[in-house]
C-alpha cells in the first residue's frame, strides 16, 4: 500500500479552487443583487448581510474584500483557476486521484464562471446603461 | 514551495498594489513671488529651484494660481478671507469677489485657486485665464465674470405642503443608429417614436395633475421635475434638442406664453450625455458638455428664468464643463452632482458607465509626449459637495446624482470612493440621495431580469437614503412587478416611472410615490425595435428580398406585431415579414422610396400593441436595402419556383452577380428540391424569363424532370438534377 503523502499542489489547487467558488459567488451576487436597503429576495438578504459584515472592517480592509475579491475576483481567478487545474494536473498522478479530479472540475467551473462575470461586467462598463 | 510562494504572491500582490497607491499623496506647496507671469503653479513642493525673491511680502504661499502682472499677491489660497483680514484702504469696500477675472490689478488679497476651463472667455486687456476666487481686488483695470457672494434670496412661498417629481434615464434616441439626420452636431428634426411618446405623456401627466397630488386630505402641488441624467442616448446634439422640445411643455403647458402655472424643470448630466456618438461617428471630445450647456442652460431662456426665480438655482460656474449645481425650495437645499467620466471606452463608443469621484490630472499643461512632473487629484463634484454642505450646515439638504451613492467598481462607485462620500456626509443632514442610471436594458443583460424594477433603495451612507428610480427608457415593462412593496412603485402589476417626492415638513419627506400609487396610471413599456436581414438563394448570398424580424424589451404580453412599409407596400402583420425586392422595385417605380447610390431607402414602422390595455408603441425608421434590376421570372406553373421560402416571383441581386447557384424546388407536398441552376445574372440586360420552365419529380415513380425548350442563355450549361429515391 502506498504510503498517504500530503500533497502540497492538490492542497492549494483545492484552496484555490474553494476559496475561487465563494468569491466568484459574492462577485457574482454583488452586480445581480447589491445590498439594499430593503431586502427582499433571498440574494438581497445575503448581500446586505454581508456588507453590513464589511462595513465594519477598516478601509483598506474594506477595500481589499470589496472591490479586489468581490468586486475584481472574476479578474483573479481568470488567471488563478488555469493554474490551479495545472496544480490539479500535476497531481492526478498521486494518491488522490478523484480528488486530483474535483479540484480541476471546481476550477474548470470558476474559470467558466469568472469568463461570464467579465462578460457581463463589460456589457455594464461599456455604455449600455 | 516555490509554486507556493508565487500563489501567495499572487493573492497579495492585488492588496499591495492598493495600499501603495492609497498611500501616494498629492502634496506640495509653491513659493512663487516676484514673477511677471506665474501659470499654473500647483502643487510643486518647495524646492530649490523654487524662486525666493527678497522683495516679497514673506510668505508667499501659492497653490494652483494664475497669477500675472499682478502687483502685489498676498496669501492666495483656496479658504474664504476670514474676518481678521486686514482691510487696505485701497480695497473697494469688502468687496469680495467670487469668481472673478482679474487684470492688471494693484492688489490682489486672497486670491483662490481655481484652474481655469477652456469656455470662459478671454479680453485681450486681460492676462490670460487668471481665474481668482474669493479675492479683494483694489483698483483692478477691469473684472470680468465676478459674481458677488450671494445675497439672501427669498424666492417664492412654498405651499405648506409640497412635492417634486422625478424622471430619469430617458435615454432620446435609443433605438437609432443615427438619430435625426447624418452625424451629432444635427438639428431639431428628430424622430417621434416611443420614447419621445412616453416623454410626451409624462409631461402631460404632470402637468394634469401636479395640482391633483395628495399629502394626507391636503393638496400638495408638484412645484418642479427633476431629470436625472442621460436625457439622450449617445450625446447628439438631436436628442437634446427634442427633450427638450418637450420638457419645455413643463413650463408653459398652454402654450399661451404665461409661465405661472407651469414649472421649472432641473436637468442632470448623465454618462450617455457626454461623448457623442453614432453608427458611424464617434466624436473625439466630450461634446456632450457644451450642447448640454447650450441647450439646456444658456440658451434656455425660459426654463433657466424659472429656476432661478423659483429656485434659486446656481451653477458651479468655475468647472463649467461639469454640471454641479444647488438649488433651494421650501428650505431646503438641493445639491446636483456629476460624477460622470470623460474618458472614452476603450472598447466601443461613449464613456464608461461607473462613477468617477477623483480623478488625476498634470497639474500643468505639457506638451503630448512630454512626461508630466506632478499630478493633482481633481475632485469638482466632491469639491463643491463639501463646499456646499458647509454652508448649508444645520439645514436639509437632499442631492442628485446620476450614479446613484451605492457600491459596484462596474456602474457607480468603488469602496474608497464611497468612503470619501461617507466622510463628507458624516454628521450632515443629507437626507436623500436621488440616482439614476441604475436600470435593465435590452443588450446582453436584457436575456436576463437584470435590475427588473429600478425603483429601489440602497443601503444608506450614514443617514441618507440611496434611491433610485425607474428609466423612462424602460417603462412599465411587467418586470419586477411581481410583488409590490412600499419602495417599488408596483400596483396591479403597474411599474411606476414618476417618482413623487411629497414633502410635508423639512423634517417628513416621503419619497414612495408613484403616478401608479397616486392614480393607477402606468406608461406602458413594450421597447419595440427591430433587425432586418437580407433573404438569399441558395446560400449564394444575393437576396431575394428582407426579412423584418420584430424585437422587444418586454415581459408584456404583445397582441399585434404592425409593420408600415409605406405605399406600395404598404401594412404586413407578423412578429417576422417578409418584402420581396420586387415589391420594393414597384416602390422605386412609384418614385416613393428613395433611392440612394446602390440601394433604396424604405420607411419602415414598427408599431407593437399590448395585450392588456391596447396601447401601441412604435418606432419608425428608413432602412437602406440593396438590390440591382435583373429578376429571374419563374412561373406561371404553381408548383415551379425556386427558394428557401415559396416566392413564386423573385428577385436577385449581389456585388458578384455571376454563378449564383438557384435551388429549384416544387411546391406540390411533400415540397421537394428537383434540381440546381447556375444563374449569370452579371450577363443580363433584363429580367430573365423562366416561364416556360418545366420542373417536377414524382418520388413514387423515382423521377424528376428539369426542362425548358430553349434555356435563357444567362443559365449555365450544366445543371444538377436531384433524383428521388424509390
Amino acid at each position: 500500500m502506498r504510503k498517504e503523502v500530503f500533497n502540497l499542489k492538490l492542497f492549494l489547487s483545492l484552496i484555490i479552487g474553494i476559496l475561487g467558488l465563494i468569491f466568484l459567488f459574492f462577485n457574482f451576487l454583488y452586480l445581480y443583487a447589491p445590498p439594499v436597503a430593503h431586502p427582499y429576495t433571498i440574494f438581497e438578504k445575503i448581500t446586505t448581510a454581508h456588507y453590513h459584515l464589511i462595513e465594519k472592517l477598516p478601509l483598506l480592509l474594506r477595500v481589499f474584500f470589496l472591490d479586489f475579491l468581490e468586486e475584481l475576483a472574476f479578474l483573479i481567478f481568470l488567471f488563478l483557476s488555469p493554474l490551479a487545474i495545472f496544480l490539479a494536473n500535476k497531481a492526478y498522478e498521486s494518491t488522490k486521484q478523484n480528488l486530483a479530479i474535483f479540484a480541476m472540475l471546481l476550477n474548470i467551473i470558476n474559470l467558466i464562471f469568472s469568463i461570464f462575470i467579465g462578460w457581463v461586467i463589460l456589457g455594464l462598463t461599456t455604455g449600455a446603461m | 514551495m516555490k509554486l507556493a510562494e508565487i500563489t501567495i504572491l499572487l493573492l497579495v500582490m492585488p492588496l499591495f498594489l492598493l495600499t501603495t497607491i492609497t498611500a501616494v499623496k498629492a502634496a506640495g506647496e509653491a513659493i512663487v513671488t516676484d514673477a511677471d507671469s506665474v501659470w499654473h503653479s500647483g502643487l510643486f513642493s518647495a524646492s530649490s529651484d523654487a524662486i525666493n525673491s527678497t522683495d516679497a511680502p514673506t510668505q508667499n504661499l501659492i497653490k494652483y494660481a494664475f497669477v500675472s502682472h499682478a502687483d502685489s499677491v498676498w496669501n492666495s489660497d483656496l479658504t474664504p478671507p476670514s474676518a481678521d483680514i486686514i482691510d487696505s484702504a485701497d480695497t473697494l469696500e469688502e468687496n469680495l469677489f467670487k469668481y472673478a477675472f482679474i487684470s492688471h490689478a494693484d492688489k490682489v488679497w486672497h486670491s483662490g485657486l481655481i484652474s481655469p476651463s477652456s469656455d470662459i472667455t478671454d479680453s485681450t486687456d486681460a492676462p490670460s485665464e487668471n481665474l481668482i476666487t474669493w479675492a479683494f481686488v483694489s483698483h483692478a483695470d477691469s473684472i470680468w465674470n465676478a459674481e458677488l457672494k450671494e445675497s439672501g434670496w427669498e424666492g417664492r412661498q412654498p405651499p405648506e405642503k409640497w412635492s417634486f417629481a422625478i424622471i430619469t434615464d430617458l435615454h432620446i434616441g435609443r433605438g437609432y443608429p443615427d438619430y435625426d439626420g447624418q452625424g451629432f452636431e444635427d438639428g431639431y428634426s428628430g424622430e417621434d417614436y416611443y420614447l419621445t411618446k412616453r416623454l410626451k405623456n409624462v409631461v402631460k401627466w404632470i402637468n394634469d395633475n401636479k395640482n391633483n397630488i395628495d399629502c394626507d386630505g391636503a393638496k400638495c402641488p408638484i412645484q418642479f421635475l427633476v431629470v436625472l441624467g442621460d436625457i439622450a442616448d449617445s450625446a447628439e446634439k438631436s436628442e437634446f434638442l427634442k427633450a427638450k422640445e418637450i420638457l419645455d411643455k413643463l413650463n408653459d403647458p398652454n402654450n399661451d406664453g404665461n409661465t405661472s402655472d407651469g414649472i421649472p424643470y432641473v436637468p442632470l448630466f448623465g454618462n450617455h450625455d457626454v461623448w457623442p456618438y453614432t453608427n458611424s461617428n464617434n466624436a473625439t471630445s466630450a461634446l456632450g458638455e457644451r450642447y448640454f450647456d447650450q441647450i439646456f442652460w444658456d440658451e434656455n431662456e425660459t426654463n433657466t428664468k424659472l429656476m432661478k426665480e423659483r429656485l434659486n438655482f446656481q451653477r458651479d460656474k468655475l468647472h463649467k464643463n461639469y454640471k454641479n449645481f444647488v438649488f433651494n425650495y421650501g428650505k431646503i437645499n438641493f445639491v446636483g452632482l456629476d460624477f460622470n467620466s470623460r474618458k472614452p471606452v476603450p472598447f466601443g463608443k461613449g464613456i464608461g458607465s461607473d462613477a468617477v469621484a477623483w480623478r488625476e490630472e498634470c497639474a500643468v499643461p505639457v506638451p503630448s509626449g512630454t512626461t508630466c512632473p506632478y499630478f493633482i487629484k481633481k475632485q469638482e463634484a466632491l469639491d463643491w459637495l463639501e463646499k456646499k454642505l458647509e454652508e448649508f450646515e444645520g439645514e436639509p439638504v437632499i442631492l442628485f446624482s446620476h450614479h446613484p451613492m451605492k457600491l459596484s467598481i462596474a456602474e457607480a462607485f468603488s469602496s474608497p470612493e464611497l468612503s470619501q462620500l461617507r466622510e463628507i456626509l458624516k454628521n450632515k443632514s443629507v437626507v436623500f440621495d436621488f440616482g439614476g442610471h441604475i436600470h435593465s436594458f435590452e443588450g446582453i443583460l436584457g436575456k436576463f431580469p437584470w435590475v427588473a424594477n429600478a425603483n429601489k433603495e440602497y443601503n444608506p451612507i450614514n443617514s441618507t437614503q440611496v434611491i433610485t428610480t425607474e428609466a423612462l427608457m424602460v417603462g412599465s415593462n411587467g418586470r419586477g412587478v411581481e410583488k409590490a412593496t412600499k419602495q417599488n412603485g408596483v400596483v396591479d402589476g403597474k411599474k411606476g416611472i414618476i417618482r413623487i417626492v411629497k414633502v410635508f415638513g423639512t423634517d417628513d419627506i416621503r419619497p414612495n410615490n408613484w403616478e401608479t400609487t397616486e392614480k393607477g396610471d402606468e406608461f406602458v413599456g413594450l421597447n419595440p425595435n427591430f433587425d432586418y436581414y437580407p433573404v438569399t438563394i441558395g446560400g449564394s448570398g444575393m437576396p431575394i428580398g428582407y426579412r423584418f424580424v420584430a424585437k422587444y424589451f418586454t415581459e408584456r404580453k404583445i397582441s399585434k406585431y404592425k409593420w408600415d412599409f409605406g405605399y406600395p407596400i404598404g401594412e404586413k402583420e407578423g412578429e417576422e415579414v417578409f418584402i420581396s425586392i420586387d415589391e420594393i422595385q414597384q416602390g422605386i417605380n412609384l418614385e416613393t422610396y428613395e433611392q440612394t447610390g446602390t440601394g433604396v431607402k424604405i420607411p419602415v414602422k414598427l408599431t407593437l400593441v399590448d395585450e392588456k390595455t391596447q396601447e401601441g408603441e412604435s418606432i419608425p425608421r428608413k432602412e437602406k436595402v440593396y438590390f440591382s434590376y435583373a429578376y429571374l421570372i419563374i412561373g406561371p406553373s404553381q408548383n415551379q419556383f425556386i427558394s428557401l421560402r415559396n416566392y413564386q416571383k423573385l428577385t436577385v441581386t449581389t456585388e458578384n452577380r455571376n454563378g449564383v447557384e438557384a435551388l429549384i424546388n416544387v411546391s406540390h407536398s411533400p415540397s421537394t428540391s428537383v434540381g440546381i441552376i447556375t444563374v449569370n445574372f452579371g450577363e443580363a440586360k433584363d429580367n430573365i424569363d423562366l416561364s416556360e420552365l418545366i420542373a417536377d419529380s414524382d418520388i413514387e415513380k423515382g423521377k424528376s424532370i428539369l426542362y425548358m425548350e430553349n434555356w435563357p442563355k444567362e443559365v449555365e450549361r450544366s445543371k444538377i438534377l436531384f433524383i428521388p429515391k424509390k
